[in-house]
């Protein structure tokens, strides 16, 4: 018999590769005014 | 000669110099820019991957290896060994998990598990690469071509890269790390809210008393298994947890609800979470009341439910209901409506539970009622398969007075006949002490119950002028009791029950019969011990009132409605 694979698992898993994208999107908005400082201060 | 040795040497140190230049000056340009380049790269990559890592259809082959399937859950590798409590032996239900965080955490590994080995492969990569180049040729070429190559290597593609497996695996780890934790907060709030919905489900069934108990193992529980409505498989432990909070998968995809109330309202088959019987649609879904008689032989007990189920059939009329539901009601009723001579109860197997539905212009109630033989009623061996008994909250307890010889001497005395009726054999206590004893031996509290005690025959005894109005109070049926031979026997009885109540009761026929002793009140009294608000003699008041004993007889405790 086929696995039927629950919707939830399919949501949740495009779910969380959403949030690491959303993660990483806040990382660099965080970290680019120090970088634009670093640069921009010299 | 000697100037073309030297010029060679101008040469060689000509070629080392500009070499050294070119790789120096191209490291230096080039190393701060790879770097951060690489750095920049390893962010992308570790955002981007996991999501084509979860979603792509390309990587479901090594998803579907991390799957917690419902056969993974069965065989304990989920969510351990065993449910705990009562369903241990069963083990777990064929369901699949909730996601978080059975499935997620073996998504994580899974992402995890790539980016380390992606991160492995750039690591080695340019070490590979440096090896291949320095295997390429052996002698001057070695030496003076592919080892400054391979030097340039170094701060141009080496350490890039090397930075690159480094940023990889950290910040991977960040963003499972903040997913993670993400992760263990949105568990502990879905399992906060499945504990207090599961609660409230379980306080209100027991509250509303909609408890199952099952007919063939006479085990009782407010949380009925039902059947998968698609594949027919068992679910034992329908509620909210960690196979589901609102709705659970079955191993057929098929959603089921998490509560006993959703999923009677789905008409979802019952089954018994113990013996896996089947049991109906309606089973355990609606108030329900076990009354379980205790008598010896010939008491009267099969005579007392035939005029109980008469007169209850009689008292819904015709906007209540009263009908039996399960094969052992129906021969019950069929037998008592043909108005055919009840025969023995047989002493022979367990004793069957009849199930009957009723309302009166509301809400539909089970009424469960077990009659079983005398002869069951002897020793505690003999009592030891009456399990159903334990799990009553109310008992009825009956005792024939022919069986007492001062009241047999006062029915002589004014010539009473019997006529055809049975006298009981046996003693009423032995048969009452053949239940509590073993009760309590297994640790039972009586104090948690309650004690109809019920006089039979009762339409004998009212021809003695005295006991003409016997059954208008529960404190004259005791006192008739006490007065005629069971005085240790009540006094067993008050100090064993906190809630208890006499009544005497003509079941012989209901012809011209009085309220006061009709077999009825007693079911009207055992609903009202629940709370239930089914009343077949709704207007009539629940007398007889229970009684404490008479202060000059004998000291009992306080006896309670």
């Amino acid at each position: 018999m086929s696995t039927v694979i629950p919707r939830s698992y399919v949501v949740f898993r495009a779910l969380m590769g959403t949030a690491v994208l959303a993660i990483a999107a806040v990382g660099l908005l965080l970290v680019a005014p120090l970088v634009i400082s670093l640069f921009g201060g010299s | 000669m000697p100037f073309f040795i030297l010029l060679a040497l101008a040469l060689l140190i000509a070629y080392l110099f500009a070499l050294g230049f070119v790789i120096v000056a191209v490291s230096t340009v080039a190393f701060v820019p790879l770097v951060l380049l690489a750095a920049v790269a390893a962010y992308l990559f570790a955002a981007v991957v996991p999501l084509v890592l979860l979603t792509s259809e390309r990587w479901a082959q090594p998803r579907s290896a991390n799957l917690t399937t419902p056969a993974e859950v069965v065989a304990g590798n989920v969510l351990g060994a065993a449910p705990r409590g009562e369903m241990a032996y069963h083990g777990w239900d064929h369901a699949w998990p909730n996601y978080f965080p059975y499935q997620a955490q073996r998504d994580f590994r899974f992402v995890v598990a790539v980016m380390t080995r992606v991160s492995r492969y750039f690591l080695v990569l340019p070490w590979r690469w440096v090896r291949a180049l320095w295997n390429k040729s052996d002698g001057m070429a070695r030496w003076l071509w592919w080892l400054p190559i391979i030097i340039g290597m170094i701060p141009t593609i080496a350490v890039p890269l090397t930075f690159f497996a480094v940023m990889l695996v950290l910040t991977s780890a960040l963003f499972v790390g903040v997913l993670w934790v993400v992760m263990t907060v949105m568990t502990a709030i879905a399992r906060l809210f499945g504990f207090v919905y599961g609660s409230t489900e379980r306080a209100a069934r027991r509250r509303a008393s909609k408890e199952l108990l099952c007919p063939h193992c006479y085990r009782t529980t407010l949380i009925p298994g039902y059947r998968c409505a698609t594949c027919g498989r068992t679910h034992r432990l329908l509620s909210p947890g960690p196979l589901g909070i609102l709705t659970r998968t079955c191993e057929c995809g098929s959603k089921l609800p998490t509560t006993a109330t959703r999923a009677a309202a789905l008409g979802l088959d019952v089954v018994c979470p113990y013996c896996d019987q089947d049991l109906g649609t309606t089973a355990g879904s609606r108030p329900t009341t076990l009354i379980p008689v205790i008598g010896s032989v010939g008491v009267g007990k099969t005579t007392f439910f035939a005029s109980a189920v008469v007169g209850m059939n009689e008292s819904v009329g015709s906007e209540g209901t009263f009908a039996p539901t399960n094969p052992a009601a129906h021969q019950f009723y069929g037998l008592v409506e043909s108005g055919a001579v009840l025969p023995k109860t047989a002493y022979a197997g367990r004793p069957e539970v009849m199930t009957f539905e009723a309302s009166a212009r509301g809400e539909l109630h089970d009424i469960q009622l077990v009659d079983a033989a005398g002869e069951f009623f002897v020793t505690w061996e003999t009592t030891r398969e009456l399990t159903y008994i334990d799990s009553a909250a109310c008992w009825v307890f009956i005792i024939d007075p022919l069986t007492l010889p001062d009241v047999r001497d006062k029915l002589d005395a004014h010539g009473v006949a019997l006529g055809s009726t049975v006298v009981g054999t046996g003693s009423a206590g032995d048969a009452y002490s053949s239940v509590s004893d073993r009760f309590k031996q297994g640790r039972g509290e009586l104090k948690s119950k309650s004690l109809a005690i019920v006089v039979s025959k009762a339409d004998l005894l009212t021809q003695v002028p005295e006991w003409a109005e016997l059954g208008t109070s529960s404190r004259a049926v005791r006192e008739l009791l006490f007065e005629h031979g069971a005085d240790n026997l009540l006094r067993k009885l008050e100090l064993d029950f906190a809630t208890l109540a006499y009544f005497a009761v003509e079941a012989q026929s209901r012809d011209g019969l009085p309220r006061h002793r009709d077999p009825v009140r007693v079911v009207d009294w055992a609903l009202a011990q629940k709370r239930l608000r089914l009343s077949f003699l709704g207007e009539v008041p629940l007398e007889p009132q229970p009684v404490a004993a008479e202060p000059t007889t004998t000291p009992v405790p306080t006896i309670n409605q």
